[in-house]
C-alpha cells in the first residue's frame, strides 16, 4: 500500500492509495516532532506501518532555515574571500528606504574561516594547500559547537582535489557538506550558500529521518524533493537543502497528474492560501529553476519553480494618505486572523469581504468546525467604507477586486517572464481560498477554462504518491560546441555522472535523462537542452539546431557566435507505474441543498461537493461548498465534473 | 472617478510596467540589461507626463519623469514610430543610457507614450565601454538627437548604418534595441484594453492625486531655509575641490533647491546635464514618500529646481557627462540629505559612499578585444534607529556584482580578494557601514580606467557621528604598493594587482563607548 504524508503548518495530510481507490486523512501537525503525528494517522487509518510504502513531504529542512535553527556550522572557503556569503550579491533590498532595518545576518563572520591553496579557471593547482591551515581548523573545531561544515572553494566543481584534503582531516563525528558534492556547478556564491544550507540543515533531516525509519519501521521510507521527485530517507541527509520544497513540490507533481489525466498539459497552478499564493507553470511539465531561493538565500539546486505572491485571504485592507483603498501586503496571519476569526482582529481581510458578500456562506465552518461571525466582518467594513466614502458591502466588493488586480498582475508576470501568454493555459486551482477567485481571475488573464482537483485539500499528499524516484546530477565545464574535443569530453563527462548516479542510487534500475546547459559565448545566462543519445555524436547538426531553435522561442532571437555548453545534467530515474486517480462512486442524486444571497448577484444555490456525482453540471452563478474550501462560480462559467469528480469550469463565451 | 476606480487604474499601469521590465529582461542579448538589470520600463500621457513607472534603477526614473516633455513635443507622431535618443542635453543622462519611444494609439487617438532605457555596453566612446575620461561629448560616444527609428513602421536604414559603423558589437545592440521596442509594443496592447477619452480622464485623476503624497511628504519637514555644501574631490582633468552648494527653501507644501554657489561645469566627465541633477534630487524626496507612492512625475510638482546654466550639475549642451550620472549623482545626493538632515534629523541617514567605484579594464588585440565593467558597493550611512548596512550597493544604483568563478573563466584576471573593509564605517551611537575590499590581479597586459571619488573626501557623519573612512585605489607592482588616481587610466603589466578599498558610511550620534 502506498500512503503519502504531507506536513503541513497546521495539519498532516495523508492519502492512502490502495486497489479500490483513496482514502485521505488528516490530523492536526506537531511542530515539536513531526512523527508523532505521522504516527497517530497511521494508527488512526488502522494500517500497519510494515506493510507501507510511505512517502513523506517534510518541512524540517524548511523550518530550521526559516528559523534560523539549524546547527552551527563551520564555513570554509578560500582565504581572503571569508566574507563571500556576507556580501553576497552586494545589492539592497528596497530601492527607496534611506533608514532600513539592519540586515538579519544567516551567516556569522567568526563562522567563517579561509584556507590557502588556489585553482585557477582551467582547474590547475596554482597554490598548494596550506597544511598549517588544516591544524588551525582542527583547532577551531575543537573549541567551538560545530556539528557541520560546509567547504566551498572556488572551482571545485574543475578540481575537487582540494575540498577533498581538506574533508580528509575533518573529524568523523561532524557532518560535512563539499561544494563539488552538493552543487558540481559554477558561480561561487550561490554554490557556497546552497552547500552551507546544506551542511546547516543536514543533522536535523538526518536525525528526524532515522528516527522515523526506526520508530515506525515502515517496508519502504522515500522523502518528496525540490524538484518534484522522491528519494530513499537514507540518501536524503547529504542533499538535505534538496528538502526545501518537499511539500509545495507534491502539489506541482499532483497538477501534473491531473493535466495528464484530463489531457489538459498547459496548466497554471494557483494555490492561495491565507498569507501567500503560490504559482506555476506547467507546459507539458512543470518549468524547473536553478535560481530559487529560501528567505533570500540561493539555493541552486534545480528545484521546480515556484513563485510566490506575497497575497492570499488573510491580507489586510487599508487606505493611504492619498485616501486610496489599498490592499496587502499585511496580512491578518493566522492569529488575530481576518475580523470574522472573532480571534481580536479589527482590520477587515480578503476573507471577511467573502464572507460579507456571501461569497461564502455563513455556515461554513472554519477548519470544518469554528463558525465565522459575519456581522463582526461587517461593522469592520462599515467603518472601512466611510473612510472612502461608501457602504459596508461597496467597500468589500472594492477589496476584492483590488486583491483580484494585485493577482491577475503577478499571475501575467509570472507566465510573461517565462515566456508564455496566460490566455493559452488552464487554471488550476488548489488550497484554502483560491475557489473564491478563481473565475474572475481566469476572466482578467483571458483564460477560459479552470480545473479544481479532487483532493484539492489533500493535494500536496496526493502528489507525494505521484512522484518518480529520481536524482538530480550535473556538473560545469564549460566546453565549446566548435572544439573537436567536445564529443568525446562530453561522453566522459555523462559517463562520470552516470557513475556517480548509480553509486548514489544503488541497487535500482536506472534510467537517465541527459540536459545540457548551453548559450552563446559571452551570455551570462543560459538554456538547458534535452540531449539525446544521437546527438552527442553529432552536436552541430541535432544539438545547436535544438538549442537556436530554444533560443529563438524564448527570446525571439538567434545570434551568429559560438556555442558553449556549460553545465552538463542527468536526471536518473527509476521508472514505476503512475498512480491513477479513480473514478468517482455515484452518489444518491442531489437537488440543490441550500439557497442564500450574494451581493450583487442574488439567490444563488449551493452544492455540496461530496454529494455531487460524475457527469453533474450546473450553471453560474452558484456556491460548490467543501470542507475546507468554497467555490465560487460565477455568472458566465460552467461546471462539469469528470469521472474522477475533479470540476471542470468551462467559460460561456 | 471614484477612489476606487484610481486604485485599481495605478495598479494596472503598474503592472503594465513590470510586464514591460519582464519582456525587455527575457529578450535583450547583453548582460548589463539581463543580468545588472540596468534599464527602466515607464508610461507617459501624451504631453509626456511620467504616469507610471517601474522600480527599477533611481537615476532612470527622475530623469526620465524631468525630461520626456520636451521629446515628445518635436514630433507629429504617427501609428507606427519608434523615436530613439541618447542626447544627455535633450531628455537622456548620458551616451551609453538609450531610450526608446513609442506612441500608444487607442481608436486611432494619440493617448500615451511607452519608453524603455537602458544602459548600454558600448556606443562608441574613444575607450571600450565608453566611460573614460573624455574632455569632449562627442569623444564619449555617439550623439543620439530625439529622431526616428521607424517611420510610420519604416525603418530608417541610415541610423542603422550609423550604428554598424560607430559601435562596438553593433549586432548585440540592435538586438537589445528590439527588445525595448517589443516591451514598449507590449504597454500599448494593454493600454487598449480602455478606451481613449477613459485613459484621458483616468491621467489626470491620477495626476491630481499623486500630488497629494508629494505634499505629503514635504508637509512633514519643518519650513526653514537649509543651507549644506559637500565637494566632488576631482574631475580627472586637473581641477580639484568642485564645490555643490544648495539652499534649500520648505515652505509648507513647497520645496526649492538652489544650486546657486556650484562650481562651474568642468572639463572632465563630472558634469550633470538638468535631468540628472533632477534624477538625484527627486530620488531622495520619493525616499520620504511611502513605498506604494505612484511613480508619477506629479509626486515631484511641488519640487523645484534652479541651477545656474553652465554650473556642474546643470551643464551646457557639449560637455563630458560619463561620470555626471554614476559620480556626480551621488554626491547631489549626499548634499540634499544633508540640507535634510537640519530639518528631518531623525529620519534622515548620514552619507553613504558616495560614489559608484566605476572600474573597467580592457584589453586584446584586434580581433578579441574585451572590456569589462563593474561597479563596487560600500558602506550606508547609519541613521537614527541602526547601523548603516555595509558592502550594498548605494543610492543612486543597485546592480549586482560578477561572480569570481564567471570573471575569471571569461577575462584574463583573478580575484585575490574579496572582503568587507572591517573598521572603514564612522564610529557613532550607530556605526556606519563598512565598505569593501575587490583585488584583481590581471594576468596579461591591459587597461584599467576608474571613476571613483571619496578618496580624499569622506562621507559625513551626523549628529556627532564621525565620517566614513575614504576610499582607496591602489596598485602593486614589483613587490611595492603605490596610489591610483581617483579617476584616470593607466596601463596595466602582467601580474600587476589592483586594490579598491570602498568608502564607509558616516556614523550616527555621538559615540560614548558604546557603539552599536
Amino acid at each position: 500500500m502506498f500512503l503519502g504524508v504531507d506536513t503541513g503548518g497546521t495539519f498532516t495530510d495523508f492519502v492512502l492509495f490502495y486497489e479500490s481507490g483513496f482514502r485521505f486523512h488528516k490530523v492536526l501537525s506537531t511542530p515539536d516532532d513531526p512523527s508523532r503525528a505521522i504516527e497517530q494517522g497511521i494508527s488512526e487509518l488502522g494500517l500497519n506501518a510494515a506493510d507501507l510504502h510511505l512517502v513523506h513531504g517534510s518541512t524540517v529542512a524548511t523550518n530550521a532555515i526559516l528559523e534560523r535553527k539549524g546547527v552551527r556550522t563551520l564555513f570554509i572557503t578560500n582565504k581572503d574571500l571569508e566574507d563571500l556569503l556576507i556580501i553576497g550579491r552586494q545589492t539592497r533590498a528596497e530601492l527607496y528606504q534611506l533608514t532600513p532595518a539592519p540586515k538579519e545576518a544567516w551567516i556569522k563572520h567568526e563562522d567563517c574561516l579561509g584556507v590557502v591553496g588556489r585553482i585557477n579557471a582551467d582547474g590547475n593547482e596554482i597554490e598548494l594547500m596550506d597544511s598549517d591551515a588544516l591544524k588551525m581548523i582542527t583547532r577551531l573545531l575543537e573549541q567551538g559547537d560545530y556539528e557541520a561544515v560546509a567547504v566551498n572553494l572556488l572551482f571545485s566543481f574543475l578540481n575537487p582535489e582540494h575540498e577533498q584534503q581538506l574533508a580528509a582531516v575533518l573529524p568523523e563525528n561532524l557532518f560535512v557538506s563539499l561544494s563539488h558534492q552538493v552543487l558540481s556547478e559554477y558561480r561561487e556564491y550561490e554554490r557556497g550558500a546552497t552547500t552551507y544550507l546544506n551542511a546547516y540543515v543536514g543533522p536535523l533531516v538526518q536525525r528526524y529521518l532515522k528516527r522515523l525509519q526506526h520508530e515506525l519501521a515502515p517496508k519502504h521510507l522515500f522523502v518528496m524533493h525540490s524538484a518534484g521527485g522522491v528519494m530513499a530517507a537514507d540518501a536524503a541527509a547529504a542533499q538535505a537543502v534538496s528538502l526545501v520544497l518537499s511539500g509545495p513540490a507534491g502539489g506541482l507533481v499532483a497538477a501534473q497528474a491531473v493535466g495528464q489525466q484530463t489531457g489538459e498539459t498547459k496548466l497554471l497552478s494557483f494555490d492561495m492560501g491565507g498569507t501567500s499564493t503560490d504559482v506555476a507553470l506547467i507546459n507539458g511539465a512543470p518549468s524547473m529553476t536553478t535560481e530559487g531561493n529560501i528567505a533570500g538565500i540561493p539555493v541552486a539546486l534545480p528545484m521546480l519553480d515556484i513563485h510566490t505572491i506575497g497575497a492570499g485571504g488573510g491580507s489586510l485592507a487599508w487606505v493611504d494618505e492619498a485616501g486610496l483603498p489599498q490592499v496587502g501586503p499585511e496580512s491578518a496571519g493566522a492569529t488575530p486572523g481576518p475580523v470574522c476569526y472573532g480571534r481580536g482582529g479589527i482590520t477587515p481581510a480578503v476573507t471577511d469581504a467573502n464572507l460579507l458578500l456571501g461569497r461564502i456562506p455563513e455556515s461554513a465552518k472554519l477548519g470544518g468546525s469554528m463558525s465565522l461571525n459575519r456581522e463582526a466582518a461587517l461593522e469592520a467594513f462599515a467603518v472601512y467604507g466611510e473612510k472612502i466614502g461608501i457602504g459596508a458591502e461597496q467597500a468589500a466588493e472594492a477589496v476584492i477586486h483590488i486583491a483580484e488586480e494585485h493577482m491577475a498582475g503577478a499571475l501575467r508576470l509570472v507566465s510573461v517572464e517565462r515566456g508564455f501568454n496566460p490566455a493559452d493555459f488552464t487554471l488550476l486551482c488548489f488550497g484554502g481560498a483560491g475557489g473564491l477567485h478563481a473565475c474572475a481571475l481566469a476572466e482578467k488573464l483571458a483564460m477560459n477554462r479552470i480545473i479544481f482537483p479532487v483532493a484539492s485539500g489533500a493535494f500536496s499528499a496526493m502528489g507525494m504518491l505521484a512522484g518518480r524516484q529520481q536524482g538530480e546530477f550535473s556538473r560545469t565545464r564549460c566546453l565549446k560546441l566548435d572544439d573537436e574535443s567536445t564529443v568525446a569530453s562530453l561522453a566522459e563527462l555523462y559517463a562520470e555522472l552516470e557513475q556517480e548516479a548509480k553509486a548514489g542510487m544503488q541497487g535500482l534500475t536506472l534510467q537517465f535523462e541527459h540536459r545540457m546547459d548551453m548559450r552563446y559565448a559571452g551570455q551570462g545566462f543560459h538554456i538547458t537542452i534535452d540531449v539525446y543519445e544521437s546527438d552527442r555524436v553529432n552536436l552541430h547538426k541535432n544539438l545547436k539546431q535544438r538549442f537556436e531553435q530554444a533560443h529563438r522561442q524564448a527570446y525571439g532571437h538567434s545570434l551568429k557566435r559560438p556555442v558553449e555548453m556549460v553545465t552538463a545534467r542527468l536526471t536518473a530515474v527509476v521508472e514505476q507505474a503512475a498512480v491513477t486517480f479513480p473514478k468517482l462512486y455515484s452518489t444518491l442524486d442531489v437537488g440543490q441543498s441550500e439557497y442564500s444571497d450574494v451581493y450583487g448577484v442574488g439567490h444563488v444555490p449551493h452544492y455540496q461537493r461530496d454529494q455531487l456525482s460524475a457527469g453533474f453540471s450546473c450553471k453560474g452563478p452558484a456556491l460548490i461548498v467543501e470542507a475546507t474550501s468554497t467555490l465560487w462560480l460565477s455568472e458566465a462559467w460552467q461546471m462539469h465534473v469528470d469521472v474522477s469528480g475533479h470540476l471542470m469550469l468551462k467559460r460561456l463565451l | 472617478m471614484s477612489a476606487v476606480e484610481l486604485s485599481l487604474f495605478s495598479h494596472r499601469l503598474a503592472a503594465t510596467c513590470e510586464e514591460m521590465g519582464a519582456i525587455l529582461k527575457r529578450s535583450a542579448i547583453s548582460p548589463n540589461i539581463r543580468d545588472r538589470e540596468d534599464f527602466s520600463c515607464a508610461l507617459f500621457t501624451r504631453d509626456g507626463e511620467l504616469i507610471a513607472q517601474a522600480a527599477h534603477i533611481p537615476v532612470h526614473l527622475g530623469s526620465m519623469a524631468f525630461a520626456m516633455s520636451g521629446v515628445v513635443g518635436l514630433f507629429d507622431w504617427q501609428v507606427g514610430d519608434v523615436v530613439i535618443f541618447n542626447d544627455p542635453y535633450l531628455g537622456g543622462t548620458h551616451l551609453p543610457d538609450i531610450t526608446i519611444v513609442t506612441p500608444v494609439f487607442v481608436e486611432l487617438e494619440l493617448t500615451a507614450f511607452a519608453a524603455t532605457r537602458a544602459h548600454h555596453a558600448d556606443i562608441g566612446g574613444a575607450t571600450p565601454g565608453s566611460m573614460g575620461v573624455e574632455t569632449r561629448l562627442e569623444d564619449e560616444g555617439l550623439i543620439i538627437s530625439p529622431r526616428h527609428w521607424f517611420a510610420a513602421g519604416v525603418e530608417n536604414q541610415e541610423l542603422v548604418e550609423l550604428f554598424f559603423a560607430r559601435v562596438r558589437a553593433p549586432e548585440e545592440r540592435m538586438g537589445d534595441l528590439a527588445a525595448q521596442r517589443a516591451a514598449c509594443q507590449l504597454a500599448s496592447q494593454r493600454l487598449n484594453a480602455f478606451e481613449s477619452d477613459q485613459l484621458e480622464s483616468m491621467f489626470a485623476s491620477l495626476i491630481s492625486i499623486s500630488e497629494v503624497y508629494g505634499r505629503n511628504a514635504i508637509a512633514s519637514i519643518p519650513n526653514g531655509i537649509y543651507r549644506f555644501e559637500d565637494h566632488l574631490e576631482d574631475d580627472g582633468c586637473g581641477s580639484t575641490c568642485l564645490p555643490i552648494r544648495l539652499t534649500m527653501t520648505v515652505f509648507d507644501e513647497q520645496v526649492s533647491l538652489d544650486f546657486t554657489g556650484t562650481a562651474e561645469q568642468s572639463m572632465g566627465p563630472v558634469n550633470c546635464p538638468m535631468a540628472v541633477t533632477a534624477a538625484s534630487v527627486f530620488y531622495v524626496f520619493r525616499c520620504l514618500m511611502p513605498k506604494h507612492t505612484p511613480q508619477t512625475a506629479a509626486i515631484f510638482h511641488a519640487v523645484s529646481i534652479m541651477a545656474p546654466e553652465g554650473c556642474l550639475v546643470n551643464a551646457r549642451a557639449g560637455a563630458p557627462v560619463a561620470a555626471g550620472n554614476v559620480e556626480t549623482s551621488q554626491r547631489i545626493v549626499d548634499v540634499v540629505l544633508g540640507a535634510l538632515a537640519q530639518a528631518i534629523p531623525e529620519s534622515i541617514p548620514a552619507a553613504a559612499q558616495g560614489t559608484m567605484n566605476n572600474v573597467i579594464f580592457g584589453g586584446g588585440s584586434q580581433n578579441s578585444e574585451w572590456v569589462y565593467y563593474e561597479t563596487l558597493a560600500g558602506g550606508m550611512g547609519a541613521h537614527a534607529n541602526a547601523a548603516g548596512l555595509s558592502a550594498v550597493q548605494c543610492h543612486m544604483t543597485n546592480t549586482k556584482n560578477s561572480s569570481i568563478e564567471v570573471l575569471e573563466m571569461h577575462y584574463p584576471l583573478r580575484i585575490s580578494e574579496y572582503s568587507v573593509r572591517k573598521g572603514s564605517g564612522g564610529n557613532g551611537v550607530y556605526r556606519g557601514g563598512d565598505g569593501l575590499i575587490r583585488e584583481w590581479q590581471v594576468l596579461e597586459n591591459c587597461h584599467l580606467s576608474l571613476l571613483t571619488e571619496r578618496r580624499l573626501t569622506q562621507p559625513y557623519g551626523l549628529q556627532g557621528g564621525e565620517a566614513g573612512k575614504c576610499g582607496r585605489n591602489r596598485l602593486f607592482r614589483n613587490g611595492a604598493w603605490s596610489e591610483l588616481p581617483a579617476k584616470g587610466s593607466v596601463v596595466l603589466l602582467a601580474g600587476d594587482r589592483i586594490r579598491i578599498e570602498t568608502p564607509g558610511g558616516g556614523g550616527f550620534g555621538l559615540a560614548v563607548g558604546n557603539e552599536k
